[in-house]
């Protein structure tokens, strides 16, 4: 499911940290709330994708990919 | 209860009197224990304005729920203390035996006060707790009086904490040893003691750990082990120690040549784990519950030290009196040099540190032989190091200068900014061995904010730089890109930094050895957390554990802060934002690299939710960590913080 423009993926992709950043414009566009933003920052990035396909904003498919791939596949499926 | 004894001894050395509390359950699960129990105490019963030396200042030992019990590696303590070197907080850690040792007699933590009128050393067998006369012990070495101890006891199987006679001479980097060698080498936390006229701790304990689901913690720790006989890194160090790690420092330039002028030399082999295991190595020592063992044992079997034993060395404790003061040529003299800093009680790193910083300073023509009561500071000299380490632990002539460390040395010597330029610290202390220029730019963000100053590598490093590449998707698995685990790049390196703290913290706090986990990463979060429960019965989650971690760390940052320390004393060393890399070796991978601080200090901030312009942690943060009283401490702070005649001072240590 795609939560970002084309154009907020390729500010993302250019970042070189990015964690925050992501979480932040999740929790801003209500994807997540602050206690789930917490709970992800301190626990890592799988958990953000596994909160992602809990809420069915990424597939079993596109997960794998993300958990593999790391942010630059995970911008991607959530941009498309 | 489980887990914990549930109790923690104070002592008051200027009374004698000795009182056992009792941690509550609502304590017990905010700090968990080891570095939690004791950053608390020192936040909360030493005021900024208060000297480490004074005899109401505290010097705390604690050990965690799971120390003791058959979880990997548990043997661990933390002495924690307002650091004499520092003037902010300060803690080591040690490994060995004693941690474990001080749960089975019954106890979580003991708070040292006071100041005894005569030297005394603290027997502590169970409950019964003695303070026991020590006048025969004082002046001898760590080895020497563990063994007396023993002797005097009738007892060889008691474990002791211990310090040389740099910590009865209040040196501000003295170090306490367990064991004989295992060291909680930073932060001066044996000087402390020392001021405490206190030689000793010895302990033995006839009790066990009470574990809630032995079946459960049986099957965790069975499968931990499997995962370590396969792990890359284990094998590593059980081969080579933490020696193996020279190698890869001269390949990737971060290896301390001369103050860190340098960061190679075509000759780094000569002092290699692997030249060191085929030449002196006599036998490895392993930690209560370890399945690493990389501990050495060191016999030099010729030349002018020939017949030298000592435990270690390890990697840290090797390269500040061997390369860092220019000594390489002969292996056996930077073995040496180590065996003297451990039998005199000294951290290596800042003993080093401090001899290479005015090395430089006699280099630069910023100090002559008239300062140095005629001694030629030239590099490499072995007969200069060899002289100026007993010096420096008896506080005799230039020695005495250079025991407060290299930042009051400099003052001492009215060296002025040029002369700090050369201390190579961070907050006060000196770096460890580990040049950010090479290591990486997360080692050195977690320099710049470490709660400690410029600490090392058992404590908040972020070891998915170092480490992390043996380890493929494990940086795409925590922080989303697998680039991070590069040393010279700023990817994902703020929150590499801000995850490794809020974990190495929490490990601190269960007292459980940072080499096997998140160093090797065979253990990973989800299992610390899983054998704390099986050993405690509770029911903490991750997010719980790591939240508690992130308080921790928040806390000693506020104690910094209450001593008015905070964004602009989060600096390195300009060295390493100046002068790019120059090449060692020819296969040096980071030539020309200089350390981005600024670009990655911001974004660091932003995941800390700390004041940009203050560095305080902000109001809401410490609320939201159950830190409401921290939030009212600094809350009067933050404008003095940006006051014109705060920002005038320059603060090299507090």
């Amino acid at each position: 499911m795609a939560v970002m423009t084309q154009t907020q993926a390729k500010r993302f992709l250019e970042m070189e940290d990015r964690m925050i950043d992501i979480l932040n414009f999740l929790r801003d566009k209500g994807i997540m709330d602050a206690q789930t933003h917490r709970k992800i920052l301190l626990g890592g990035y799988f958990r953000l994708v596994e909160y992602l396909q809990g809420k069915k904003i990424l597939t079993g498919k596109q997960a794998d990919e993300s958990l593999t791939g790391g942010f630059d596949v995970l911008i991607k499926h959530l941009a498309a | 209860m489980y887990g914990w004894a549930g109790k923690r001894l104070r002592v008051n050395l200027t009374t004698g009197e000795i009182t056992s509390e009792p941690l509550s359950y609502e304590y017990r699960r905010k700090w968990i224990g080891g570095r939690g129990f004791n950053s608390e105490v020192i936040y909360r019963e030493v005021p900024p304005g208060l000297d480490p030396y004074d005899p109401e200042a505290r010097v705390c030992f604690g050990v965690g729920p799971v120390s003791g019990s058959a979880a990997p590696s548990t043997g661990r303590v933390t002495v924690t203390c307002k650091s004499p070197l520092t003037g902010g907080h300060g803690d080591g850690n040690m490994g060995g035996h004693w941690g474990a040792e001080l749960k089975y007699a019954g106890w979580d933590q003991i708070i040292l006060q006071g100041r005894s009128p005569k030297p005394v050393y603290l027997w502590i067998d169970d409950d019964q707790v003695e303070i026991r006369d020590a006048g025969h012990l004082w002046g001898k070495f760590p080895r020497e009086a563990d063994q007396m101890i023993k002797e005097e006891l009738g007892d060889e199987d008691i474990h002791t904490v211990l310090i040389g006679p740099a910590g009865e001479n209040m040196v501000r980097f003295a170090c306490t040893f367990n064991d004989v060698w295992r060291a909680a080498g930073r932060t001066g936390t044996g000087g402390v003691i020392g001021s405490k006229n206190l030689k000793a701790i010895a302990v033995r304990g006839s009790g066990t750990v009470k574990v809630a689901d032995p079946k459960k913690l049986m099957d965790v720790c069975d499968r931990l082990r499997q995962a370590f006989k396969t792990d890359v890194m284990k094998q590593g160090l059980f081969d080579f120690g933490s020696l193996c790690l020279i190698n890869v420092a001269n390949r990737d330039g971060w290896f301390p040549w001369k103050n860190f002028q340098e960061g190679a030399h075509p000759k780094a082999d000569n002092m290699s784990g692997e030249t060191h295991s085929k030449t002196v190595l006599k036998h490895r020592e392993g930690c209560y519950a370890c399945p690493v063992c990389c501990g050495r044992f060191t016999q030099i079997k010729d030349g002018k030290w020939a017949g030298e034993e000592f435990g270690g060395p390890e990697y840290e404790h090797a390269v500040p009196t061997g390369p860092r003061v220019g000594i390489l040529e002969d292996a056996n003299d930077i073995w040496h040099n180590a065996r003297l800093t451990n039998d005199y009680g000294m951290d290596g790193i800042e003993c080093g540190g401090t001899i290479a910083a005015a090395m430089e300073w006699y280099e630069k023509g910023l100090i002559t032989t008239k300062e140095t009561g005629g001694i030629e500071l030239e590099w490499g000299n072995e007969e200069v190091v060899d002289k100026l380490i007993p010096m420096i632990a008896r506080r005799e002539g230039f020695g005495d200068i250079l025991a407060d460390g290299a930042d009051r040395a400099a003052d001492k010597l009215g060296l002025g900014d040029k002369g700090h330029y050369y201390s190579i610290t961070t907050r006060g202390m000196t770096l460890p061995g580990d040049d950010p220029r090479g290591l990486g730019f997360g080692y050195g963000l977690s320099f710049a904010v470490g709660t400690r100053g410029g600490c090392d590598h058992l404590r908040s490093l972020c070891c998915l730089e170092l480490s992390g590449a043996l380890y493929p998707g494990l940086n795409t698995k925590l922080l989303g890109d697998e680039r991070a685990n590069r040393p010279v790049t700023k990817v994902g390196k703020p929150y590499m930094v801000y995850y490794e703290e809020n974990q190495k913290t929490t490990t601190d706090c269960l007292n459980v050895c940072c080499f096997t986990t998140h160093w090797c990463y065979a253990v990973l979060t989800p299992d610390q957390v899983e054998y704390l429960n099986a050993v405690t019965g509770l029911d903490f989650s991750e997010e719980e554990y790591q939240e508690i971690g992130e308080r921790i760390y928040n806390l000693e940052r506020a104690y910094w802060n209450l001593h008015l320390s905070g964004a602009r004393e989060d600096v390195v060393p300009e060295r390493f934002l100046k002068e790019p890399m120059p090449q060692g070796v020819e296969y040096q991978t980071n030539v020309g690299a200089v350390f981005p601080l600024t670009d990655l200090l911001q974004k660091y901030y932003e995941y800390r939710d700390w004041d940009p312009k203050t560095g305080f942690p902000s109001e809401q943060k410490l609320k939201d960590l159950g830190l409401d009283y921290v939030a009212r401490d600094l809350a009067p702070l933050r404008a003095k913080y940006l006051s014109d005649a705060e920002k005038k001072k320059k603060k090299y240590y507090v």
